[in-house]
């Protein structure tokens, strides 16, 4: 499904992948994040090859992984969920830091709840937060708008534009929404069957509809 | 009054054996999801473990040491060779761990003859309680059992250790993409369970005939229980072997055992039928 793709991005940028489904935007997410065995290539991240090696040593090396769907643990706590960010880290203590409450206060309020009772919503903030307090240098964020409501798309746009700048983190965003890309990068990958097709500056995708066009509606 | 005190100790005693016997099994089928036909030989053999303990000159309390680190080490290879090869397709589970069960109990066999062997109880005598004289080291098993279930519920649902077991086997992937050790977790949970069982058989030795056979005896029971309590959680188990070894020691004091077989399956196949996730589960 991928083709030989290549791409690079550059310390502490955000950017995002966009185009149609089944063009092979989560399929390179998947790769990035280890979650693909039958696949060949090369996938470096800091000039080291990480593609064959397991997802969770990936997740070590410091990618953060935001899958479609959220995938919080249902039956834990957002607490328990938060503390499953940084159990699995060598370098990180097992608690969860007091930041984390800052960014979101909606997870100080439910923090007691189980993942599976809050919204659509308030579980993408606690799936971003479980990949954050990881303290990863790259962030994969998969399709974070998805079914969310308005509002909370654009704090979840917000804090990931401000997390970023503070923390130096890299973010891949993978997108069907234009309006949420506009808001959150400045350049753009336009991803074709397996490709990456065409590279613009966030101005040209504003003011050049013909473009965003072409390679998201049909 | 002293026959009530009586049928409630045998229960209370009874369920907490069994208790002790569904714990390695509460991991391993009801945490894990792997339906593990050797745990009955996991039982035996922490059992044969005092028989060798006592054969080599220790003290039986040692057994209680001994057996834990020897299935620990068993549950590990097990694991490695064959469990890990069939997580997630049961029917290959049920046929593969039933292999590992079989080759167990002839090694047993082999290596110490087919014929019970006897262990004398480490606290001989018995105590009166509520003018009901009562087996002491009946008494010590209940104890153990209480402090056995209190600490794996520790280790599951307060641990960091436990919550990571737990997410692996909620969300296998994504509990990798979070930095955890999927493999090593699966490796620890399972020679945990594999532990209890064995110390859950040198516990019981003194009190069965330790023999090839004693495995099965509180398999099937063990199983209902699980399935009966829900699978998945601790409070589960403790429903679960409270209704079986209720209705078991209750109709067999007033009718006979195999009634109580009877009337203890027919229970469990009703609960089921009506509780699909068992007593404690959650209707998804």
């Amino acid at each position: 499904m991928l083709d030989g793709l290549s791409l690079d991005i550059r310390r502490g940028e955000i950017v995002a992948l966009m185009g149609r489904n089944g063009m092979g935007k989560t399929t390179l997410v998947k790769a990035i994040a280890g979650h693909l065995t039958e696949i060949s290539g090369s996938i470096s991240y800091h000039g080291r090859e990480i593609l064959g090696r397991p997802a969770h040593e990936i997740a070590n090396l410091g990618i953060g992984y935001v899958p479609q769907g959220r995938e919080v643990f249902p039956d834990f706590t957002a607490d328990e969920n938060l503390l499953m960010g940084v159990i699995g880290k060598r370098r990180l203590q097992n608690r969860v830091p007091g930041w984390a409450y800052e960014v979101f206060p909606m997870l100080l309020e439910r923090r007691y709840q189980r993942a599976g009772a809050l919204s659509g919503g308030e579980q993408q903030q606690l799936a971003i937060m479980r990949a954050l307090v990881g303290e990863p240098d790259l962030l994969l964020l998969d399709e974070p708008s998805e079914g969310i409501q308005p509002s909370i798309v654009q704090e979840i746009s917000r804090t990931v534009r401000r997390i970023a700048g503070e923390k130096n983190l890299t973010v891949l965003l993978v997108e069907q929404n234009l309006e949420f890309v506009l808001e959150t990068v400045r350049r753009c990958l336009f991803i074709e069957n397996g490709r990456i097709v065409e590279e613009a500056a966030i101005d040209r995708v504003r003011h050049e509809s013909a473009l965003a066009r072409r390679y998201l509606s049909v | 009054m002293v026959f009530a005190v009586s049928i409630g100790l045998d229960t209370l005693s009874f369920m907490l054996a069994l208790l002790l016997v569904t714990l390695g099994l509460v991991v391993i089928f009801g945490i894990m999801n792997v339906i593990n036909m050797a745990h009955g030989e996991f039982f035996l053999i922490g059992a044969y473990c005092v028989v060798l303990a006592e054969r080599a000159g220790y003290a039986f309390w040692w057994a209680l040491l001994l057996s834990p680190i020897v299935l620990a080490t068993l549950g590990l290879a097990i694991e490695e060779f064959v469990v890990r090869h069939v997580y997630r397709r049961f029917i290959d589970s049920i046929l593969a761990t039933w292999g590992v069960s079989l080759a167990l109990k002839q090694t047993v066999i082999v290596l110490f003859g087919p014929t019970a062997q006897s262990v004398a109880s480490p606290i001989p005598g018995p105590v009166q309680i509520l003018g009901v004289v009562y087996p002491a080291y009946r008494i010590f098993i209940m104890g153990v059992a209480v402090a056995l279930t209190g600490a794996t519920f520790l280790l599951f649902y307060r641990t960091s250790l436990g919550l990571a077991a737990r997410g692996v086997i909620a969300n296998r992937a994504m509990a990798a993409s979070l930095g955890v050790n999927t493999r090593m977790l699966d490796r620890a949970t399972f020679a945990i369970g594999a532990a209890l069982a064995g110390l859950a058989g040198a516990v019981m030795a003194p009190i069965m005939s330790v023999d090839p056979q004693m495995g099965v005896g509180f398999l099937i029971p063990a199983f209902l229980s699980v399935l009966v309590g829900g699978t998945g959680t601790l409070v589960g188990a403790l429903a679960g072997t409270a209704a079986i070894a209720g209705s078991t020691v209750v109709v067999s004091d007033f009718w006979t055992d195999v009634t109580a077989q009877v009337v203890v399956f027919t229970l469990a196949i009703v609960v089921i039928r009506l509780f699909p996730h068992g007593l404690t589960g959650r209707r998804v």
